[in-house]
């Protein structure tokens, strides 16, 4: 129960906190681990809640002594429910949690996927049957009067550029683009988007992941632009977003999104210095033991009987 | 717009590659060796995409003759314009290289870009 209380707690501080300690603004200058610690952050708090559902339905004492004992805990446990009502509420909150949240989760991550594989065959049929392949660029140029460069990542990878696109870029520009394109493949940027956006599906209501998400998806594009601007040079990728921002058909846009791409291209043209070895040791520290920290709260109980000697070997029986 | 279903694509790229106007069972006569499907399942798929304005038809003899309303490029054109424009959820299982910048912002950093490149090239 205890456990329960900690690992819910630690849950709670999490949702509150870490957009806080994220969005904090140094995030832009080493994307990278911003993406990390969002993934981090939604990590722990889903593993807190998984474990403390879990706390409730195993007697802590019984994991150590393998399945038999933990299939033994799991009798006394269903057997116990039926003696004291207040039991029966702890085994109910336990399967709702742990179950609960696992079952949502799996749930709206197959349909997702399915949903995007679907889209993505569809896409490739659709666009890219005229789509003649270009060795020299490493991507498809596709016969369009509207200037686009995109990439459509999944089982076959590629990167798309319109004949408008080809046409208005500059040579340096165009490496650019396809700089960045190439890093969001590279770098499977498409999972941990697709991660968060599943997350954010399945649980509309937790402000971290909808945070999370939105998150995700701008600090991706600013890595792959980190990348172009060390493989080509970081004026030329902003001079290419300016470009192709201004071949666009004109429509409304929004003041957020407008203040995003602006930011996205003046960060290009004067950078921040990256983040100090200090603060990236601190940050990737901070990662790490959000995730590990519910998995220490939950095995604490045992790992303190283990300590103390009191804990009884596998085969003499769990009592 | 919504891109084709799996049997629609399969039957849209039947009547583009006929540029004359096609009758179902001919689609099927030209489906079987590849794909056997029932006539009526070819039939009802021809029959959802001229309501969904893909296909026309006319009447010849007793028989409908159908004809893409689209070519295969004018409809590439047309999904490629919607799925990079669109807010739905297609922009999802792609990454478009893109900031939403209106016309004010363009000419500033336009300016900006340019004045960076001076400073980096002298």
């Amino acid at each position: 129960m205890t456990t329960t209380v900690a690992l819910l707690g630690f849950a709670t501080a999490l949702v509150v906190l870490a957009p806080r300690a994220i969005g904090a603004g140094w995030a832009d200058r080493s994307p990278r681990l911003a993406v990390a610690a969002w993934q981090a952050a939604s990590a722990g708090v889903l593993a807190s809640v998984v474990l403390a559902g879990l706390a409730l339905l195993v007697p802590a004492g019984a994991v150590a002594g393998g399945l038999a004992s933990i299939l033994d805990a799991c009798a006394a446990t269903i057997a116990a429910v039926y003696r004291s009502p207040g039991q029966l509420a702890a085994v109910l909150a336990g399967v709702v949690l742990s179950g609960g949240v696992s079952l949502r989760l799996g749930w709206v991550a197959a349909r997702s996927r399915l949903r995007d594989q679907r889209e993505r065959r569809r896409l490739r049929a659709g666009i890219l049957t005229g789509a003649r392949p270009e060795q020299s660029l490493g991507a498809v140029v596709l016969e369009s009067d509207h200037a686009a460069a995109f990439c459509l990542p999944g089982r076959r990878r590629t990167v798309v550029v319109t004949t408008a696109a080809l046409d208005t870029l500059s040579a340096d520009e165009l490496a650019a683009v396809l700089a960045h394109e190439r890093c969001h493949l590279r770098g499977r940027h498409h999972l941990a988007v697709g991660a968060a956006r599943v997350l954010d599906r399945a649980f509309p209501r937790v402000p971290l992941f909808s945070r999370g998400r939105a998150e995700t998806e701008r600090l991706v594009e600013l890595l792959a632009d980190d990348a172009a601007a060390r493989q080509v040079n970081r004026v030329e990728v902003a001079s290419a977003l300016v470009t192709l921002a201004d071949m666009r058909a004109p429509a409304p846009t929004l003041a957020a999104a407008q203040g995003a791409g602006v930011h996205r291209v003046t960060r290009l043209l004067r950078p921040a210095a990256p983040l100090g070895a200090v603060q990236r040791i601190v940050a990737a520290t901070a990662t790490v033991l959000v995730v590990a920290g519910p998995v220490a709260l939950a095995a604490w109980p045992l790992a303190s009987a283990v300590a103390s000697g009191l804990c009884v070997l596998p085969g003499t029986g769990w009592v | 717009m919504r891109p084709f279903g799996d049997l629609e694509a399969v039957v849209m790229d039947v009547l583009w590659r006929r540029a004359a106007a096609t009758t179902v069972r001919e689609v099927l006569a030209e489906l079987t060796p590849s794909r056997p499907l029932a006539y009526t399942t070819v039939m009802t798929v021809m029959d959802n995409l001229h309501r969904k304005g893909a296909l026309s038809r006319e009447m010849e003899g007793r028989a409908w003759r159908y004809r893409a309303t689209r070519s295969r490029a004018e409809h590439s054109a047309a999904m490629l314009q919607d799925v990079l424009s669109a807010a739905g959820d297609r922009d999802e299982v792609l990454m478009h290289f893109v900031a939403d910048l209106d016309a004010d912002a363009v000419a500033s950093l336009r300016t900006a870009v340019e004045a960076a490149r001076q400073a980096q090239s002298s």
